[in-house]
């Protein structure tokens, strides 16, 4: 793609983003109450660690890292969260997707325009509280200086958020071939939710598991961000993670691809 | 770029071929079809033969499942043909590339093109940036276009609030934005007051002719076809079984010259099943 499509693509997303807020706004007490129970489950399981540390416990994590991974972990988990698979599922299902596909614009860009969208919105209302829970425990948060650790986790993050979503295009592209996909994203969802760090973080897993925590790439989606932030992962990680980052990108593409090739195009 | 004297619409053997699972009735067939699907194949369009020159307005007919919709949607590149050559404007439209979608445009009178939640005009700046159109020229076309179909008043409403029949004169402008060089009308008419039809089929007769916008018409409303349409495809089966003016199709169906259009294309449908 030569520059004047992309720049075309991009003023079509920053339309579409703009559109997306002012819909968003409208479900702005939606949004609220979804961040505050956002944060509850971290803070939660902060008070039940700091509780067990107190009573003699010993993580295979300092106290500090384990403090700032859970202060952190709900505004990560948000940033490279992903929703679009259903809709993606419903319009191939439904035939919803005949008005992207005589258009000159990836019903893709609209996916992500609404990802990037609410993602903003989340942001204001969950940072605020991530700061409050920061500043509750602020005797064990340590974040490291501004530097180059900072801009390695943003470029984590982005991999994260984009392996997401491509791992959501596929997973909806599965409609060209199934009925429901419902069960199947059911299945991704908790997956990622034990695998990825979003819940505890993997150090805190049995020793024994740790060479497939390590590899598998639900790790690469919330995890690995904050270990580039906090911690010093390994050469290895870092090749791991592009690894999974160009697979499910391929995925996505190749699935879309195929799927496409198949569309019925259900309805007018 | 495809030169002027060629045809807007080449299709020669145009064939698409849907493949299906069908499931017996009961728990024993949802069971049977888990271990032994029942995979099935429904011809939609039987090698179908079309050439439609530039600026021509053509009605694309036929009962429910004929075979149309099929048709419009492999011309628009939405569905890739089994078999045959398809060329529109040049382009192999299952391609889908922005030079031809930019060249191209679709209403269906069944699914909106409009952004729901927002206004007309929110729709249009969206399409600006998708198409590529300069501001100066985006102002003169929506202008022109409000105009010409009386949507001045609405164009800041929220779609969710126009009539069916406004709705539809803002999915014509919005598809029309681009100037595309090629129109498929998905039955336009649709569900629209005596009023409303007029207003669209005016439109659409002087899109023609000002600015010699070919357009393909799908329509039940055969005082659509009657007002606008200088030849018609008759489609059956996925065959084509008349391909002429509207005089040869009264011919064809032996009605009279004055006859009633429903009247003669029922005839039509009859003696073909």
């Amino acid at each position: 793609m030569t520059a004047a499509p992309k720049l075309r693509i991009l003023r079509v997303l920053r339309v579409l983003v703009a559109r997306e807020i002012s819909l968003v706004l409208h479900y702005r007490w939606w949004l609220a109450m979804m961040q505050l129970s956002n944060i509850i489950a971290p803070a939660i399981s902060l008070l039940v660690w700091r509780g067990a540390i107190a009573q003699g416990a010993t993580p295979p994590v300092s106290e500090s890292f384990l403090t700032t991974y859970l202060v952190l972990v709900s505004l990560v988990s948000m940033l490279t969260s992903s929703w679009t698979s259903g809709f993606l599922a419903a319009g191939i299902r439904l035939g919803e997707l005949n008005s992207w596909l005589v258009r000159p614009c990836s019903t893709h860009v609209n996916g992500l325009a609404n990802n990037v969208a609410e993602k903003l919105m989340k942001l204001t209302l969950l940072a605020p509280l991530a700061v409050a829970l920061g500043l509750l425990f602020r005797d064990k948060v340590a974040l490291p200086p501004p530097g180059l650790r900072w801009i390695a986790f943003l470029v984590a993050l982005f991999m994260a958020a984009g392996m997401t979503f491509a791992l959501d295009v596929v997973i909806g592209s599965l409609a060209f071939w199934f009925e429901d996909v419902s069960a199947i994203d059911r299945l991704r969802q908790l997956l990622a939710r034990t695998l990825s760090g979003a819940l505890i973080p993997l150090a805190l897993f049995p020793a024994a598991f740790s060479g497939f925590l390590t590899a598998q790439p639900f790790r690469f989606m919330v995890s690995f961000p904050l270990e580039v932030l906090l911690g010093r992962p390994s050469d290895e990680s870092y090749l791991l993670a592009v690894g999974w980052f160009t697979t499910f990108l391929g995925a996505a593409v190749v699935i879309w691809r195929i799927g496409l090739r198949n569309y019925q195009g259900a309805g007018a | 770029m495809p030169k002027s004297g060629e045809p807007a619409i080449r299709a020669e053997g145009l064939t698409k071929t849907y493949r299906y699972t069908e499931q017996s009735p009961g728990l024993t067939g949802a069971l049977k079809g888990v271990f032994r699907p029942d995979r099935r194949e429904r011809l939609a369009v039987d090698a179908l033969e079309l050439t439609v020159p530039r600026g021509q307005i053509i009605g694309l007919l036929g009962p429910n499942g004929a075979g149309k919709t099929t048709t419009i949607k492999m011309l628009c590149g939405l569905l890739r043909p089994t078999e045959g050559e398809l060329e529109v404007l040049g382009h192999r439209p299952s391609r889908r590339g922005f030079d031809f979608l930019s060249r191209i445009s679709v209403v269906f009178g069944q699914k909106s093109m409009l952004w729901w939640d927002v206004s007309t005009y929110d729709s249009l700046v969206i399409h600006r940036e998708m198409y590529a159109i300069p501001k100066p020229r985006f102002d003169r076309s929506v202008d022109d276009l409000a105009e010409r179909l009386g949507i001045q008043d609405i164009l800041h409403v929220p779609v969710r609030k126009l009539s069916l029949g406004q709705r539809m004169r803002c999915e014509l402008v919005l598809a029309l934005l681009h100037g595309p060089e090629l129109l498929f009308a998905d039955e336009p008419t649709v569900g629209l007051d005596v009023v409303a039809k007029l207003s669209v089929r005016r439109f659409l007769a002087e899109l023609n002719r000002d600015l010699g916008t070919t357009i393909v018409l799908t329509s039940h409303d055969m005082n659509d076809v009657a007002a606008l349409c200088e030849r018609v495809v008759v489609i059956n089966h996925g065959v084509t079984i008349f391909d002429g003016d509207l005089t040869a199709l009264r011919g064809h169906a032996d009605a009279g010259g004055e006859a009633d259009l429903d009247q003669v294309m029922s005839n039509l449908f009859t003696a073909g099943s």
